[in-house]
């Protein structure tokens, strides 16, 4: 053998090795990827609402279909008059790797309690006190709304004295948003939503969210199936939202939002519009980063999705 | 014809044209055992985590399978990781032996299946920049 042959065979024997090496790292990085996307440890519940001097008791109820035991929280709202009432009651839905007890969630439970709508908070699976699951974008966590609003409709509620809810709403943000409009468009008894920084495909958003790293999309996207038999990659809202009308959608999106960019709300407020007598009302928050629109607007956020519910939930 | 005359013959050995001495079939065999090996392992840890998907129900006991598909997972790479070093290594000692020995034919094959059998491991990469993320 020449010189130059065994040389030339040494080059292919070294690229041989680097290319199994590239294959083994994908194949590493899209199981490590796959199973830390899935499932995180939930954050703990470290306040309730009585640190803001609200009255509530713990619920406990399991997700349609799948039956996973979750737990919340049920506020009754006040009226002017000082007694309780759970007339009108808006389900809360969390974000991603959050739970019912954020300053978020209990400050706008707090602002709605006090106009008179009560309040059902809850952690969603593999969120907070709830049983852990893993993450699905939405396409599993819908099955948590749709028992929150089963349960509502026909549960053991907490306080018996004031009767079933009359009429249902609801506020998600991120990936609650996500998990309440899905829910919603199964479930008619979800009479006016709100979304905040929600997604119009989960394919986007994770596109948007690996980066230059979204080479290891399809091996996530395999892994996932193989394990849990769930690719969220397909969750997709903007395809189903229009058979929310006629019922009220208002959609909240911070302006700078660098996570979901605003573009999603636009995709899912022009697809929400094209369904019959669609009521659909938008708000991009100036300088609002992600999930952040409640802090940068404050009073006027609080204002606005009190006044929502107040009108379309009369 | 007593039995000494029938041993006593010559027995002419005909040598096929197509000798072993120079023929490149083993050789890839020998080449395509690191991706055999890789696939084998790969079929077993799937088969493994089928059977922890059907015995562990994920709504009682999702953290337990979590744990189990963690370990099955590490034990797997680990397996094939260390499988493939052997393997690969062992493919370098024959084709060292066989260019000792001038079988041009055999290096030559063995080594374009190693190249082979890297390309295979990067299918998915090649795939994804092909077809893009959503493939």
């Amino acid at each position: 053998m020449t010189r130059k042959a065994l040389s030339a065979q040494r080059y292919v024997v070294r690229l041989a090795s680097v290319l199994a090496a590239l294959g083994f790292i994908y194949l590493i990085a899209s199981i490590s990827l796959a199973m830390i996307l899935a499932y995180r440890p939930p954050m703990p519940i470290t306040r309730t609402p009585a640190s803001l001097g609200l009255q509530y008791r713990d619920v406990t109820f399991f997700s349609r279909q799948d039956h996973i035991l979750l737990r919340g929280w049920f506020l009754p709202g006040i009226r002017p008059d000082g007694r309780l009432t759970a007339e009108r009651t808006i389900i809360l839905v969390h974000g991603m790797h959050a739970n019912r007890a954020t300053n978020l969630m209990l400050g706008l439970s707090a602002a709605l309690v006090h106009q008179g709508l009560a309040v059902f908070s809850f952690d969603m699976r593999g969120h907070g006190d709830s049983t852990p699951a893993p993450l699905s974008g939405g396409e599993l966590e819908q099955r948590d709304v749709l028992g929150a609003v089963d349960f509502l409709r026909s549960g053991q509620l907490p306080y018996p004295e004031l009767g079933r809810p009359q009429v249902i709403g609801g506020w998600g943000i991120s990936l609650g948003a996500v998990a309440l409009l899905l829910a919603a468009v199964q479930e008619p008894a979800i009479r006016a939503i709100i979304t905040d920084s929600a997604y119009a495909t989960m394919g986007s958003l994770m596109r948007h969210a690996f980066g230059p790293a979204f080479l290891f999309i399809p091996g996530t996207r395999v892994v996932g199936l193989l394990l849990y038999g769930i690719d969220a990659y397909d969750t997709s809202p903007v395809d189903v939202v229009a058979r929310i009308a006629p019922r009220p959608l208002f959609f909240i999106h911070g302006a700078a939002d660098t996570v979901v960019p605003p573009s999603n709300m636009f995709q899912l407020a022009a697809a929400a519009s094209k369904g019959p007598h669609a009521q659909v009302e938008t708000w991009l928050v100036p300088g609002a980063d992600h999930i952040a629109s409640y802090y940068a607007a404050n009073a006027t956020y609080t204002q606005r999705v009190v006044l929502f519910f107040e009108t379309e939930l009369r | 014809m007593n039995a000494e005359q029938r041993i006593d013959k010559p027995v002419k050995i005909e040598t096929p044209q197509w000798s072993m001495k120079n023929s490149f079939v083993p050789a890839i065999g020998r080449g395509l055992l690191p991706l055999i090996v890789t696939i084998a392992i790969g079929a077993f840890a799937i088969v493994l985590i089928m059977l922890v998907r059907l015995l562990v129900d994920p709504v009682k006991y999702f953290l337990l399978q979590q744990a189990l598909f963690a370990v099955i997972m590490i034990g797997a790479l680990a397996c094939i990781i260390i499988a493939f070093i052997v393997t690969t290594r062992r493919i370098l000692k024959c084709i060292k032996m066989w260019r000792e020995g001038s079988e041009t034919a055999k290096v030559k094959a063995a080594t374009m299946t190693m190249l082979l059998v890297g390309f295979v491991l990067i299918v998915p990469i090649l795939l994804t920049l092909l077809l893009g993320a959503g493939v």
